[in-house]
């Protein structure tokens, strides 16, 4: 993800403020029913979401995924808690609770709905059916054309004046798909929206919801698109259709929030969010997540255990923030055991340090910091290094349980996920060979990056 | 870009549904129709005499409500008012209403049915006191000197149709140069003339006021049988301000010994109007038929019930979807009022042909003057109007109730 502004071109949109989501939920809960009847289906949800993020939204069913999809979209009355969604028409945030029947239709005009059910008003054309969701707005002077091309790019361009009823199930689903489109939204509600579609069509609409997001890699569009003699039911959109894409999607920054169980589309999301009984249970930006991931695996503990063990650790520290965008200043302490900064100057941990219950180790997710040796020979101290994102330190001695070996102090502000010493002892538990053989890596020495061991990576720390 | 009607496409996607949804509503616009046609043929009916007066000012007796009544007033009064500045002339006009009877005398003696009682008016030939062309000296077909002769009448061609021989009237052969009796008095029919039956006549002659002395006065009334008047009709001076005249009439003439009025002084209009309060206050055709008038309505706001009703809910998923992109109530409720007044203007513009034809057809059939006039033609509108935009705000509530949040999952 970009950290630059989204360009958006929308006359008078103004986009929320750097590192302000575009939507908040914090602490919804929800019932349905009344007295006896009253049947709880959300407990304390929280979620951002970010401007321009392709949200998937996954779990079983009745885990309160539709539910809460509804509140959001301001199709139900919140009862309890806040979901604040952006308005760039008036630069400020609608707040959900507590709004009459009028404020929810104008929170409604603000999002793009993709039904399961398309309910697409049979007597009207393809193209009808499109107009009358453009209609809630001031017309603008090309609508029509824009509404065609749309509807071109999803492959309904020779079936624009067919009716509902002369249309299969996926050409009434990409009519859906154009309908919650045309007016251009800056948050797209989805459920389901490839259910109904084929492998190529489901393709284009994510494509299309993805460019609309962010700019993408011209690279990455070529990669999926059909070249001469492909086979055309594998999963790739039309070279007119990529030709498409930059008109279509000149305007920027719409975040989709999908509900799906769709594999195909799920290696497309920036961020999954998992629910289960009401409760979001995760929620991972994809790119976090592989940030974390290839940074642990570069230290040589954490690529010695498992990849699904690696995964678990990464997903106990990601906080849901792109690693591009900076923390808040103001929310440094939100992220206990996962996530802390560091103003610059500020030590992180120090030489001769014992190692306690509360010693972690630290992943760099943004900044950079100084490592320094005071080797006691007179000749003050030695800065060792000067490390980065992705770069770590702090784990040789928790394996070792020896002193830290080295000052590391943040150079500008500093953020870094922590590992406990815990995870450490966990792992250290559950394989006796495991341990051996870190042991012998480390062996209470200190090694130059780029150190290698047989059977694993090279060793990217300092060991402190 | 133009704005979709929804609502036309709605209702006209399905060419037979729509067809037959409008037939729904011409239906009650037809009851409506014929209700209020029935309703205003059977009080025009009883006006149909004093349409055809030909005079500014009419003097009738107080006490005669309506026009069968045998109330007359005395013919001095209309001479009085002769002498009222700003009038030009008075005639007396006589009516027998019932008494006499007009015998049947069909050639085939089989068909020769009861004698029947007939309405009579007594009229000065050259007077051209009621319209019609046959009194009307400068008209071609002008049959007032026929009259002239004693023992000679004219006979109202839309008199009751025999109901088994619909070319005939009840009273058998009504033809020029027939020869019947009238009150036992031989007669001969000298021309017709288009009039049609009432509630109290089934057929009108016309004779000269000597005739009518001659055959129905001077039998029962001995010395003057012209002396008392049914009608006394005043024409003024060009220019004359009838309002002043009335008054000055009022004023001089209509009061009787005892100071009461003797006389009421009406217009045309006024006398029309008097008769059809009559026939409104003083018999079940106003409520029967104000009634039916009611139950067409109530019928076409069922039926349009039904059909908004039933494409409300047909819609309802769509309707809701709708909701959640944004559209109001207000909006989605104008489409619903859309499609009613579609209905309504669709049905009333079949119903009014379908109900013209109809009018004709039983004008006709019937003699029952039938008309379709400007005020009853906008009346059934306005009503047909309000029956659909009723059921349009009814069908509502099952609008408003639904819920965008059932279209997700």
């Amino acid at each position: 993800m970009a950290s630059e502004p989204i360009p958006l071109t929308h006359a008078g949109y103004r986009p929320p403020p750097q590192g302000e989501p575009i939507l908040r939920v914090r602490g919804v809960n929800f019932a349905f029913g009344t007295g006896e009847a009253r049947t709880p289906v959300l407990f304390d949800n929280h979620l951002e979401v970010m401007p321009g993020e392709l949200v998937i939204m996954s779990g079983p069913s009745g885990s309160g995924k539709t539910t809460l999809l509804t509140l959001i979209g301001g199709l139900r009355s919140l009862q309890d808690g806040e979901i604040e969604i952006w308005d760039g028409s008036i630069g400020a945030y609608r707040k959900l609770a507590g709004l009459d029947e009028e404020g929810l239709v104008g929170v409604r005009r603000l999002i793009g709905f993709i039904f399961q059910r398309h309910n697409l008003f049979d007597s009207l054309r393809a193209v009808q059916n499109v107009r009358l969701a453009r209609e809630l707005f001031p017309p603008g002077p090309d609508d029509a054309k824009q509404v065609e091309k749309l509807l071109t790019y999803l492959g309904l361009g020779e079936r624009v004046l067919y009716k509902p009823h002369s249309l299969s199930g996926g050409q009434r689903q990409r009519v859906a798909v154009a309908r919650a489109l045309v007016n251009r939204p800056k948050l797209v509600l989805a459920d389901e929206p490839t259910a109904a579609l084929d492998a190529n069509s489901g393709l284009a609409v994510v494509t299309l919801l993805q460019h609309l997001a962010r700019e993408r890699d011209p690279a990455d569009l070529e990669k999926i698109v059909r070249r001469p003699g492909e086979d055309d039911e594998g999963g790739r959109i039309a070279p007119e259709q990529a030709a498409m894409i930059p008109e279509l999607t000149r305007e920027k920054g719409a975040t989709s929030l999908i509900v799906t169980h769709d594999a195909r589309i799920m290696n497309r999301a920036d961020r999954i969010v998992h629910m289960e009984r009401g409760k979001i249970v995760s929620n991972v930006v994809v790119a976090e997540r592989l940030f974390v991931t290839e940074g642990l695996r570069r230290c040589a503990f954490f690529a010695a255990i498992l990849p699904e063990q690696q995964q678990a650790i990464a997903d106990g520290v990601c906080i849901g923030i792109h690693p591009d965008l900076p923390v808040k200043w103001a929310d440094r302490n939100r992220y206990p055991g996962k996530l802390e900064v560091f103003a610059p100057g500020e030590a992180i941990i120090r030489q001769d340090d014992p190692v306690t219950d509360e010693s972690k180790f630290y992943l760099i997710r943004r900044g950079k910091v100084r490592v320094e040796r005071d080797n006691g020979d007179g000749h003050g101290v030695q800065v060792l290094a000067e490390i980065g994102a992705q770069d770590f330190f702090g784990d040789r001695a928790l394996v070792t349980n020896e002193p830290r070996m080295a000052t590391v102090t943040a150079a500008d502000v500093v953020e870094v996920y922590t590992v406990g010493r815990e995870t450490f002892r966990q792992y250290e538990a559950i394989s006796r060979p495991f341990i051996e053989r870190i042991q012998a890596v480390y062996g209470g020495l200190t090694f130059p990056p780029g150190t290698k061991i047989p059977g694993l990576p090279p060793i990217g720390g300092f060991g402190p | 870009m133009p704005r979709t009607p929804l609502a036309w496409y709605n209702l006209t996607h399905d060419r037979v549904r729509f067809a037959l949804f409008v037939l729904g509503v011409v239906f009650a616009v037809v009851l409506m129709f014929m209700q209020l046609g029935f309703r205003g043929a059977l009080l025009d009916s009883n006006s149909l005499l004093h349409e055809h007066v030909r005079a500014d000012l009419v003097l009738i007796s107080p006490n005669r409500s309506a026009l069968p009544m045998r109330e007359p007033f005395s013919r001095r009064r209309l001479v009085q008012a002769a002498a009222i500045p700003g009038v030009r002339s008075v005639h007396p006009l006589y009516i027998d209403n019932g008494a006499a009877v007009l015998r049947n005398t069909d050639p085939d003696r089989r068909r020769r049915e009861a004698s029947r009682a007939v309405r009579v008016v007594g009229v000065d030939p050259d007077a051209f006191l009621l319209d019609f062309p046959e009194l009307d000296p400068s008209d071609p077909r002008y049959l007032g000197d026929r009259i002239k002769t004693p023992a000679t009448a004219l006979f109202d061609r839309k008199s009751h149709r025999d109901p088994d021989d619909p070319t005939r009237s009840i009273f058998g052969p009504l033809v020029e140069g027939a020869r019947t009796e009238l009150a036992g008095q031989g007669i001969t029919l000298v021309g017709g003339f288009d009039l049609g039956p009432d509630f109290t006549s089934e057929g009108t002659l016309i004779v000269s006021s000597e005739t009518f002395a001659d055959l129905l006065r001077r039998p029962v009334t001995l010395g003057a049988p012209l002396a008392d008047v049914d009608l006394g009709l005043i024409r003024l001076e060009p220019g004359a301000d009838v309002e002043a005249v009335r008054d000055a009439i009022r004023r001089e003439v209509a009061r009787g010994s005892d100071g009461d009025p003797e006389v009421d002084v009406l217009t045309v209009p006024e006398l029309v109007a008097r008769e059809h309060r009559f026939w409104l206050n003083n018999t079940p055709i106003g409520f029967a038929f104000v009634f039916g008038m009611f139950m067409g309505f109530a019928v076409g706001t069922v039926i349009c019930y039904q059909i908004l009703s039933g494409d409300v809910s047909d819609h309802i998923a769509e309707y809701a979807t709708l909701k959640a992109f944004g559209y109001t109530n207000r909006h989605l409720a104008w489409v619903v009022i859309q499609e009613a007044l579609i209905l309504a203007v669709a049905g009333y513009i079949v119903g009014l042909g379908v109900s013209w034809l109809a009018y004709d057809w039983l004008t006709e059939a019937s003699a029952m003057p039938l008309r379709m006039t400007f005020g009853r033609a906008l009346i059934v509108f306005v009503v047909t109007v309000g029956m659909c935009i009723v059921s349009g705000l009814i069908a509502l509530v099952r609008l408003v109730r639904a819920d965008p949040a059932d279209v997700f999952g």
